[in-house]
């Protein structure tokens, strides 16, 4: 009977012995992992911020903020905005003389000092496409009080990116067109978001771009109703708009 | 199932014991197996032995109950057996019983000094007589040199399946405590025991992990046998700055996970420390090129890992064949991962394989087998390898 308690005692102990060594190698591993969760967690932060920056660079920040709260057709209509249309006069000639790491280049510090300018003056950046650059004021408003002041900020912006050719140093010459009016903005794509404005609006400042002249700002009727109190314009007489017509149309000289 | 004269070709009887006394358990596995063997007399044998019970007495008591015996075994970090389950501070015995399946075996020692000569020496020890080709390698090596222990018999016995353990002992981790592998009557330290059997049997194996990979990526950029020492062209400790800690000791729960170049197969590398040059030191080595991230695990994927290379070892079995007896290596890291549930790994594997099969094995220091679709056998770290064998 002793020598049976001794032996149970003797593998007791040995139990103890065990468990305890157990418990020490438990307890690093349980430190490891929680230190590694940690980190990661850091590491998910990071991340997580970095996809939100770069949601940010292509949605604007409140059309982000409905997506995060689970919207998932955003299409609205805004009655009045103003529409900014630019091409680079030259540019397909150029890109067959230039390397393709120089055109893109000057292409992206040019496009750059845009995204500044927009920036500056309160307008959505809406896309490029090629040389072309298009970007809406007055998206962010709603009330319609606001609808000038979203076309003053379109003429600051399109007098800025002249500023911007020159200061960059651009081979290019540039034309502008700038209308105002109703458009439907929304987010197509599920994979590759893309925030788009379509309707009249957009064609007409297209129209606008496609008939102004190098170095010049071709603004419609309404653009220049809503600038002749602060910006210098000076008629250009009638123009044939593809859809339109024969149509009144101004240039946009400067600020007053 | 193949008989010869109502004998069974290749037979395994299992035995194992934890009584305080290590004599006493010895002999309560040698009595369990002969009560298996029944009148067939094993020719070959493998004692598991937890390092805490280890006497060299115990060899003699398992070579005086079966005169002649073939017998190799190791310390352990914890033995396995179908006939006790998991048990530590052990004794485990399994006794192979034969009939035109030759075995052999031989004992590398100095391997602290050369491994290559010395491992192709005790291999040599172990074909002596042997004229048909070997199947089956069954290798328990000192964990410092287990990986190169692998290499050396894949590379001299090509075709045949080389499968075992790195010895176990209580230490995770850089432990500058001993382990020891016998061989008949040998005991050593840095040494490496091997068992062949070759002829008519049929074998199969399968590698289970269960660890997640996950974190940054890097790509080792300069590596020695047993050190990592630039990753991404920088120090290697870097890398693991801020995720794991290392620098006063083994990250035994988020070893490293390996692919080398142009491999599909991971493999996992536990951090034993790292030095103040931030070097990483490792068991084993690791290819310049190979790309490098942490890992995570929990019991639950564990298991489910465990009854998967069970499941998969079973369905790589020969169709024309029985599996006679399952082997089981598994790292001594899993116990401490799994807890109360150290048990789980062998009744997974009681519950994957035939009721009536054999089971016995060890919790070692690093596991040697095939990986993937891979035909050499590697040296791996917190994995669970099943091996069947039968004819």
């Amino acid at each position: 009977m002793t020598d049976e308690l001794t032996r149970e005692n003797q593998r007791l102990a040995r139990r103890v012995a065990r468990l305890e060594m157990s418990l020490t190698q438990v307890e690093q591993i349980r430190d490891g992992n929680a230190q590694l969760l940690n980190r990661l967690m850091d590491d998910l932060d990071v991340e997580r911020q970095r996809s939100r920056d770069l949601l940010l660079n292509v949605l604007p920040a409140r059309i982000v903020a409905r997506l995060d709260e689970g919207e998932t057709n955003i299409a609205d209509r805004h009655d009045f905005v103003a529409v900014v249309m630019t091409d680079l006069v030259g540019f397909t000639p150029s890109a067959a003389q230039l390397t393709a790491a120089d055109l893109v280049a000057e292409l992206n510090d040019l496009f750059t000092r845009f995204d500044a300018a927009c920036a500056r003056r309160g307008v959505e950046k809406i896309k490029t496409i090629g040389d072309a650059y298009m970007a809406v004021a007055g998206l962010d408003r709603d009330d319609s009080t606001a609808s000038r002041a979203s076309v003053t900020s379109a003429a600051s912006l399109a007098l800025d990116m002249f500023e911007a050719l020159v200061t960059s140093g651009a081979r290019w010459q540039m034309r502008i067109g700038i209308h105002a009016g109703p458009v439907v903005a929304g987010v197509i794509g599920t994979r590759k978001f893309a925030y788009d404005v379509w309707g009249d609006t957009v064609n007409v400042a297209s129209r606008l771009e496609s008939t102004s002249q190098p170095g010049r700002i071709q603004v419609s009727k309404v653009v220049a109703d809503a600038l002749e109190s602060d910006f210098l314009l000076e008629p250009r007489g009638k123009v044939d708009l593809k859809g339109k017509g024969q149509t009144a149309t101004w240039f946009l000289v400067g600020h007053r | 199932m193949h008989e010869d004269e109502g004998r069974r070709v290749l037979t395994m009887a299992v035995g194992q014991s934890d009584d305080v006394d290590p004599r006493i358990a010895v002999a309560q596995a040698i009595e369990q197996c002969r009560e298996q063997m029944g009148d067939r007399s094993p020719n070959a044998g493998i004692l598991f032995c937890a390092v805490d019970s280890f006497q060299p007495v115990l060899v003699s008591r398992v070579r005086d109950a079966f005169p002649g015996i073939n017998l190799i075994g190791a310390t352990s970090a914890a033995e396995v057996s179908s006939t006790a389950g998991y048990l530590e501070d052990s004794v485990a015995l399994a006794l192979f019983a034969t009939d035109n399946i030759a075995v052999g075996v031989g004992l590398a020692t100095g391997l602290d000094r050369e491994i290559s000569a010395n491992t192709r020496a005790a291999l040599d020890e172990a074909l002596g007589g042997i004229t048909t080709p070997v199947r089956l390698c069954i290798v328990l090596a000192d964990p410092n040199v287990a990986q190169l222990v692998a290499e050396t018999l894949n590379s001299m016995l090509p075709g045949a399946l080389v499968v075992g353990g790195g010895a176990g002992r209580n230490e995770l981790g850089a432990s500058g405590a001993p382990t020891y592998q016998f061989c008949n009557e040998r005991i050593e330290t840095y040494s490496a025991a091997i068992l062949v059997l070759a002829g008519d049997l049929a074998v199969s194996t399968a590698v289970g992990t269960g660890w997640t990979v996950l974190g940054p990526s890097g790509v080792v950029t300069r590596s020695a046998f047993g050190v990592i020492e630039r990753i991404d062209d920088r120090p290697a400790a870097e890398f693991l700055r801020g995720y794991i800690d290392v620098s006063s000791g083994s990250a035994p729960g988020n070893p490293l996970a390996l692919r080398d170049p142009g491999s599909d197969d991971w493999y996992l590398r536990v951090v034993l420390r790292s030095d103040s040059e931030g070097r990483l030191f490792i068991p084993g080595g690791v290819s310049v090129g190979a790309t490098v991230q942490l890992t995570t695990t929990n019991p639950q994927q564990m298991l489910a890992a465990t009854a998967d290379a069970v499941d998969r070892a079973r369905a790589a079995f020969p169709a024309d064949a029985v599996p006679a007896a399952a082997l089981i290596f598994s790292c001594a890291v899993r116990k401490y991962l799994l807890g109360t549930r150290s048990g789980h790994e062998v009744a997974a594997a009681r519950a994957g394989l035939p009721a009536a099969l054999p089971i016995a094995g060890m919790y070692c220091m690093g596991e040697i087998a095939p990986t993937g679709t891979a035909a050499n056998s590697h040296f791996l770290n917190e994995t669970f390898v099943t091996l069947l064998m039968g004819t």
